[in-house]
């Protein structure tokens, strides 16, 4: 179990206290809001209530009331208008101490992520986000940056087509060989080594991720004590693993062999 | 002088690019004399302005008078998703974002100049760096305490863009601008107070930038007035703001 420090004495919006769904008319993002009476959380009733909806490069808030009287956006209030990936949106409701300690955040809700009804199932129940971003130069790159403990999401650079990149992310040997170890190896050195995250019985990314991990690969969890080249050695037996189970060397070998 | 402000088509957006390009590349010293104007490239709106590029006193007082013309009232539905017209306006002012200096022109990266928006991850990431866009925009957003955001010249963003408008949730925070304004922005002189930008000086715009990133993790700054924001502050941003002597 991960414990943290909670120095703020902040309390936690349970996720299902609230209900999120996006609608699109014609052609424009809108969500509509329920929530239930947060009155059994102990929250200062005069706390004022922001919902706050952001992607990695946008960000808009909307006024939600009090606690004592939550007031979710009109239909026609909640248009999104500044957020710019609308298919799977960030969401996010907070409490703001408006009476004692002036905008203290004094409840929060995590990371809501709410997916468009039109994206695919398939797409919903991935571990790992694809995204098209401003990455400089480099062709990929790990987002661990995502606020609230929010699941790391593999950028790729916006100078791939939209569409095709999603193919070649599926289906291109070359890609996938090279990408998806590497990707995974990221992300567990952040969860183990960096995040020092071991376990699986947690709420955050890391645990389903490592989840993820023993399900495929049927290798004992690390020893809590496992030191840091301990860890990597593991890692490392992971990554070999999955790329042997998903046939990686080979299918590049062939594939360069076929190129010549 | 008065103008109507016209809007690049696909046409028009990629000959700019064309000619930028090969205003890098040394072949050309300058946008081709009417190209603003060209029908073929452009489509006219109702809108006009009157001002040329030597009607500016500053970045502040351009983004002003486009916020009044272009924001006030709505004339341009969509206004901040118009690639056309913000890249067109950057054409039009071509001399105050890509000065000729010493017979050299610097147009840097295209999206300073051809707006780039909505893209995946991307939108606003580009859409700050545009010259004339953003400067609008964040006028928009904080009114006169965007007066600091706005102190570099025309042609650049200058380091407290970089630092405070790079990020959607702060460049929309007028709580965060405010302050910033107050304690940076010398009012008499009309810029940046000296030694605001000086690396490793106390309380300085990015040491400010540091404790907003802690105190975010546990304030909604939004929410709160400039009083209560600088309250939470430590002694070290106390000097600046004092008014300079």
């Amino acid at each position: 179990m991960i414990r943290k420090f909670n120095y703020t004495d902040r309390k936690k919006i349970p996720l299902d206290y609230i209900n999120i769904t996006l609608r699109n008319e014609s052609k424009q993002a809108f969500f509509d809001a329920e929530i239930k009476p947060l009155d059994s959380l102990d929250i200062q009733d005069d706390a004022i209530l922001v919902l706050e909806v952001f992607d990695r490069g946008s960000y808009q808030r909307f006024d939600f009331g009090t606690v004592e009287f939550p007031t979710p956006p009109k239909a026609y209030e909640s248009f999104l208008s500044e957020i710019q990936e609308v298919d799977a949106v960030s969401f996010r409701l907070r409490a703001i101490d408006k009476s004692e300690s002036i905008g203290k955040i004094v409840a929060s809700t995590t990371s809501i992520r709410v997916w468009a009804e039109e994206v695919s199932e398939a797409r919903k129940r991935s571990l790992l986000p694809v995204k098209r971003g401003s990455i400089g130069d480099a062709v990929w790159q790990v987002n661990f940056d995502v606020p609230d403990d929010g699941e790391p999401e593999l950028i790729v650079n916006q100078r791939f087509d939209e569409i095709a990149i999603r193919e070649i992310l599926r289906t291109d040997a070359y890609f996938t060989s090279l990408i998806y170890p590497a990707v995974l190896n990221a992300i567990l050195t952040e969860a183990i080594i960096v995040r020092g995250i071991m376990t699986e019985d947690s709420d955050g990314w890391e645990s389903k991720w490592l989840k993820f991990v023993y399900a495929f690969s049927g290798m004992s969890p690390l020893p809590e004590n496992a030191n840091k080249n301990r860890c990597r050695e593991w890692i490392n037996e992971i990554v070999s693993q999955f790329s042997y189970q998903q046939s990686m060397l080979e299918t590049l070998l062939s594939k360069l062999r076929e190129s010549r | 002088m008065s103008d109507k402000i016209r809007e690049f088509n696909a046409k028009g957006i990629n000959a700019f690019r064309i000619y930028l390009d090969e205003i890098k590349n040394g072949i050309r010293n300058d946008l081709p004399k009417d190209f603003v104007h060209k029908k073929t490239l452009t489509k006219e709106l109702s809108v006009s302005i009157n001002k040329g590029v030597d009607d500016f006193e500053n970045k502040y007082d351009m983004a002003k008078y486009l916020y009044q013309e272009l924001v006030v009232g709505n004339p341009v539905k969509n206004i901040w998703s118009k690639v056309g017209v913000w890249s067109w306006l950057s054409a039009y002012y071509f001399d105050l974002v890509c000065p000729d200096m010493d017979g050299v022109r610097k147009p840097g990266e295209d999206y300073r100049h051809i707006l780039e928006v909505s893209r995946l991850g991307g939108g606003w990431s580009r859409f700050y760096r545009h010259l004339i866009a953003s400067p609008v925009r964040l006028f928009a957003f904080s009114l006169a305490s965007s007066r600091i955001l706005l102190s570099a010249n025309f042609y650049e963003n200058g380091d407290f863009i970089e630092q405070f408008a790079s990020k959607r949730e702060y460049a929309g925070n007028r709580t965060i601008i405010s302050v910033l304004n107050r304690m940076y922005f010398d009012e008499n002189n009309n810029k940046a107070k000296r030694g605001a930008q000086t690396k490793n000086r106390p309380g300085t715009h990015r040491r400010y930038l540091t404790i907003l990133e802690q105190l975010l993790l546990n304030y909604d700054i939004q929410t709160m007035t400039d009083d209560e924001l600088i309250s939470l502050l430590p002694d070290e941003f106390n000097a600046w703001l004092q008014d300079p002597e």
